[in-house]
């Protein structure tokens, strides 16, 4: 049965909202079968829905750091004496996807783990992991220092090219999706995806 | 008033506590105020922390296969020098033309530290969370899925990417490396998608004793469903699970009526299942894939499950989630 305060289909009586159980009657001519019962506190316990759907809290707060932390996912890109390591963490810190010149699959093609030619191919891999593991907007630091540097800037250009966007789309409050506010942001399970393109996805 | 951090055992444990000591003329007594931090707070409300032996996880998984790292170190070593006296590459690598054939790159990493990389990333969707507790396992096998959307295009599932429940409307083709006699199971489950009970899943799709990697030679203990993610409720997860038999096993427990249309039949519990059968089989892959919301599914709720639930649920489920982060 649906949640308390909710449209309800024509002609249908709540009964039971109150309680766990979810309990269904035939009222109208609308028979309701065994499927029609639903727990009226269900809970969707896959922990990336509230990133996916934009609701999920960004930590803030950290103003006054150097780095931010206003980020769901983080692209980093280490460059050791010896390798390069490319990776995208999550703001609770755990390296959710990575790709680095120690792993064999990716030294073996390379001559040389350190050079620029090595970070564009990092990049190139470390695009298709994300977007085979469900990722495909990712917060970066490492903007500022493209035009300096040769490596970040290739780094950066395969990301893209991967089809990775470098910029997270913005959290989306609850007080801006009131019926008064100004500016109403298109609410991503509003936007009917018919006429909209998939983001780009290794077809094989 | 000074901030004191002492290891007191206020709390319980022998943990160096947050407290703050304060001093009063009208009280003529200290009194240690304890003002814990938002993660000692979190550890007091975590009933694992109380009993860590019951709680900590255990790897059910297939045993580590690769040889040991002396004899490859050899040979590897031996390629790298020759790979450094190559002048072709050289000079590709510092003109930018070297571009790595992702899909060797791709198929070597499912080899090496490939499996590990995915147990990280399952953890982080809260897969073995929710399927098996306190359980996790390291997949060694890897799962090639994918779904034939029409005659161009093919949608495969890999870990977490997004697919479209009409793109999922029929059985997917599966593929991975086995000895031709050996006994696998395949098990599809959405830990997100069981409506009435929040600690189950529904079960879309289980096949026992597959013999070799040919999907059709099993027995369907549960026929195909395609997934049906409620408007409003988000993405749900959708994952596959391959089980690497010991021998063959009597599915009649879990067989259900084909088709199974009723959701009340389809709830599940892959941890039960699996302490039942944890003598027979073992874990070895899994790939999932996230799914939404989607207009076909209109259809599908009032024909084929015959069901009013795909009305929207409004902004108070919305709300509950936002508080609830």
């Amino acid at each position: 049965m649906l949640p308390l305060g909710s449209v309800c289909p024509l002609g249908v009586r709540l009964l039971g909202v109150c309680s766990r159980v979810p309990v269904v009657t035939c009222v109208r001519g609308i028979t309701y079968g065994e499927n029609d019962a639903v727990n009226p506190n269900f809970v969707n316990r896959n922990p990336r829905n509230m990133e996916m759907l934009r609701l999920a809290r960004k930590p803030e707060g950290w103003n006054l750091e150097a780095s931010s932390r206003t980020y769901w996912y983080k692209l980093v890109l280490e460059k050791s004496n010896r390798h390069s390591t490319g990776w995208v963490e999550h703001h609770t810190g755990t390296p959710v996807v990575s790709a680095s010149t120690r792993e064999w699959a990716i030294k073996q093609h390379l001559y040389s783990t350190t050079d620029t030619n090595a970070v564009y191919n990092i990049g190139c891999i470390l695009a298709r992991r994300c977007l085979e593991s469900g990722i495909s907007e990712v917060y970066t630091e490492l903007d500022q220092y493209a035009e300096s540097s040769g490596k970040i800037q290739k780094f950066l250009s395969a990301m893209k090219e991967g089809g990775v966007e470098l910029k997270e789309p913005r959290f989306i409050h609850e007080l801006s999706v009131g019926m008064f506010s100004r500016r109403r942001p298109a609410l991503p399970w509003q936007v009917q995806e018919e006429g909209v393109s998939s983001p780009p996805s290794p077809i094989s | 008033m000074w901030a004191a951090k002492h290891s007191f055992s206020l709390l319980g444990g022998t943990k160096p506590v947050s407290l703050q000591v304060t001093r009063s003329k009208w009280w003529k007594k200290i009194i240690h105020n304890v003002y814990p931090t938002l993660q000692e707070r979190f550890e007091e409300l975590d009933h694992k922390q109380k009993d860590p032996e019951l709680y900590a996880p255990v790897n059910i998984g297939l045993p580590k296969r690769r040889p040991p790292r002396r004899e490859l170190l050899e040979s590897r070593l031996q390629h790298l020098k020759e790979l450094r006296k190559n002048k072709t590459l050289e000079k590709e690598a510092w003109k930018g033309n070297l571009k790595l054939d992702l899909d060797q790159v791709q198929a070597d990493w499912e080899t090496g530290t490939g499996p590990h990389q995915l147990r990280v990333l399952a953890q982080h969707y809260g897969i073995f969370d929710h399927l098996f507790g306190n359980a996790y396992f390291v997949p060694r096998i890897f799962l090639n899925i994918s779904y034939d959307y029409d005659e161009d295009t093919v949608s495969p599932v890999y870990r977490g990417n997004t697919i479209k429940p009409k793109e999922a409307a029929s059985t997917p083709d599966i593929q991975f490396h086995s000895d031709p006699d050996s006994l696998w199971t395949l098990i599809l489950t959405n830990p997100d998608g069981n409506l009435l009970d929040n600690d189950h899943e529904c079960l879309h799709w289980f096949v026992g004793n597959i013999v070799g990697g040919d999907t059709s030679s099993g027995e369907v203990v549960c026929d195909y469903l395609q997934p049906f993610p409620p408007r409003g409720t988000g993405y749900h997860r959708m994952v596959f699970v391959l089980y690497k038999q010991h021998q063959r096993i009597d599915f009649s427990k879990y067989r259900r009526e084909q088709p199974c249309l009723s959701l009340k039949d389809r709830s599940f519990s892959t941890l039960d299942m699996y302490q039942e059968q944890q003598d027979f089989m073992t874990p070895a892959g899994i790939a999932w894939y996230q799914a939404d919301w989607d207009p076909s599914l209109t259809d599908f709720f009032h024909n084929t499950l015959s069901t009013w639930i795909c009305t929207e649920i409004q902004s108070k489920l919305i709300k509950r989630f936002y508080w609830s982060v």
